[in-house]
């Protein structure tokens, strides 16, 4: 066969795989722990609630038939500890609402839920690709059961979607750019959070 | 020898790379192509656009309507310019049916904070009594269709030629910018404490598509105390 036939039919099958594959790609997701900045803890004992709404939940980007799926579950998870953590006097993790409200030494049940995400991209190596992050917080009075904090933290980053020898790397700097935002923003959230900074029940 | 390409249309020969007279000229030119394509997916391409820009409210707005009760203050500003829809949300939302509102909250009470939720602001168009609520889920499902079109945009491009792959690509590009920008400037449920202020878009859709939608039309608001549950409800009109 010859050469240039033979380099012409793989780039031909190398551009029919891209496009007409409609494939699922897990998109792996791998980030640091966020420096968060300095300040106080709430002076309260929240009962954090890691569901199966924050496990399970994954963000799924369609393009050309394609699917690329983002298990943002195990970095929520880790991001709502931390930021819980740094936040709040003293944290109680439990698996579900129920389960928090009967918990008699915690002040307040808190509530991280994904509300959604979107991504928009490009076909070229030098797109940015740029992806928003929805994060809901609800901070419930255990004793009364009424909401007394809510704030939605919309967290997003944008970062060049590279080739297909440096798009992993790419992806690894936007991932960490999205969680850079989304923990500096629920930090700052927290520690502007009035009403968490006074008895609750006076 | 030389396998030739005429090109009907403009009348200039191509000559393509293929010296074997197996090759058929359409399949010698997919090739070719599609070899072009796997370049520009390896990274020989250009770059796309950045993201749609943030919206910041002017200071006066000749269509802003305010509404005022109990120490909250309610500004609504339908967005009914085409030229304001196509910047800050890359779509002609009129002509497509989308109802964009941008609304601004300041809690000027002393002492109360309010649940401030996007399920409790209602379009009551004119001459009805019914609301619509306010959903950012269908305006995002509805421009996720212009995904459709770029799909059959990078389709031609790789049996067309380099120029249209630029123009799927931009396509692309735009189309799920277009999504994620509704996402990204779509207001958040929150509370809103004393002396807090709070800003973002409302879409409501299907709306009659042209700027008429606001005429007798009016927004219902209803937010929440948290501590004393306390509902505070009131009517804003969007048009005069």
């Amino acid at each position: 066969m010859n050469y240039k036939k033979l380099f012409s039919m793989t780039l031909l099958c190398c551009s029919l795989w891209t496009l007409c594959s409609g494939c699922a790609h897990m998109v792996p997701i791998s980030v640091q722990p966020t420096a968060l900045a300095a300040g106080d803890k709430l002076p309260l004992t929240a009962a954090l609630v890691m569901n199966k709404d924050l496990l399970d939940y994954k963000y799924e980007f369609h393009m050309m038939g394609d699917t690329w799926v983002y298990r943002f579950g195990e970095p929520l998870q880790d991001y709502a500890r931390r930021l819980a953590g740094a936040s709040f006097q003293r944290v109680e993790e439990t698996s579900s609402t129920e389960s928090a409200f009967a918990i008699p030494s915690a002040d307040i049940v808190l509530v991280p839920r994904p509300v959604k995400a979107d991504e928009s991209t490009g076909l070229m190596a030098k797109s940015k690709v740029n992806l928003t992050l929805v994060i809901e917080w609800t901070a419930k009075d255990r004793a009364t059961q009424n909401t007394v904090w809510l704030k939605t933290i919309t967290a997003n980053a944008s970062e060049e979607q590279g080739n297909i020898f440096s798009g992993t790397k790419h992806q690894g700097i936007l991932m960490q750019k999205l969680f850079d935002d989304l923990s500096a923003k629920t930090r700052e959230a927290f520690q502007s959070a009035s009403e968490l900074r006074s008895p609750l029940h006076p | 020898m030389k396998t030739v390409v005429h090109n009907k249309k403009n009348n200039k020969t191509m000559k393509t790379i293929f010296k074997n007279e197996s090759h058929s000229a359409p399949r010698s030119y997919l090739s070719l192509s599609a070899g072009l394509l796997a370049l520009v997916l390896l990274g020989f391409g250009c770059s796309t656009g950045p993201p749609l820009p943030d919206y910041h409210a002017a200071a006066t707005s000749s269509t802003a309507r305010l509404g005022r009760g109990a120490g909250v203050e309610i500004s609504l500003d339908p967005f009914i310019e085409n030229q304001r829809t196509k910047q800050f949300f890359g779509i002609d939302a009129v002509e497509d049916g989308i109802g964009i509102v941008f609304v601004h909250i300041s809690n000027k009470s002393p002492d109360r904070t309010l649940l401030v939720e996007k399920k409790n602001f209602q379009l009551v168009p004119a001459g009805t009594s019914d609301g619509q609520v306010a959903n950012g889920n269908q305006i995002e499902r509805g421009t996720g269709g212009a995904q459709a079109t770029a799909w059959l945009g990078a389709s031609m491009a790789s049996l067309g030629g380099l120029a249209l792959i630029g123009i799927a690509s931009s396509s692309i590009s735009h189309a799920t910018e277009v999504q994620r920008n509704f996402v990204g400037k779509e207001m958040a449920d929150q509370t809103l404490a004393p002396g807090q202020d709070m800003e973002g878009f409302l879409y409501f859709t299907p709306v009659p598509k042209n700027a008429e939608w606001i005429r007798g039309a009016a927004v219902k608001v209803d937010l929440t105390a948290t501590k004393t549950h306390e509902s505070l409800a009131m009517t804003i009109p969007l048009s005069q």
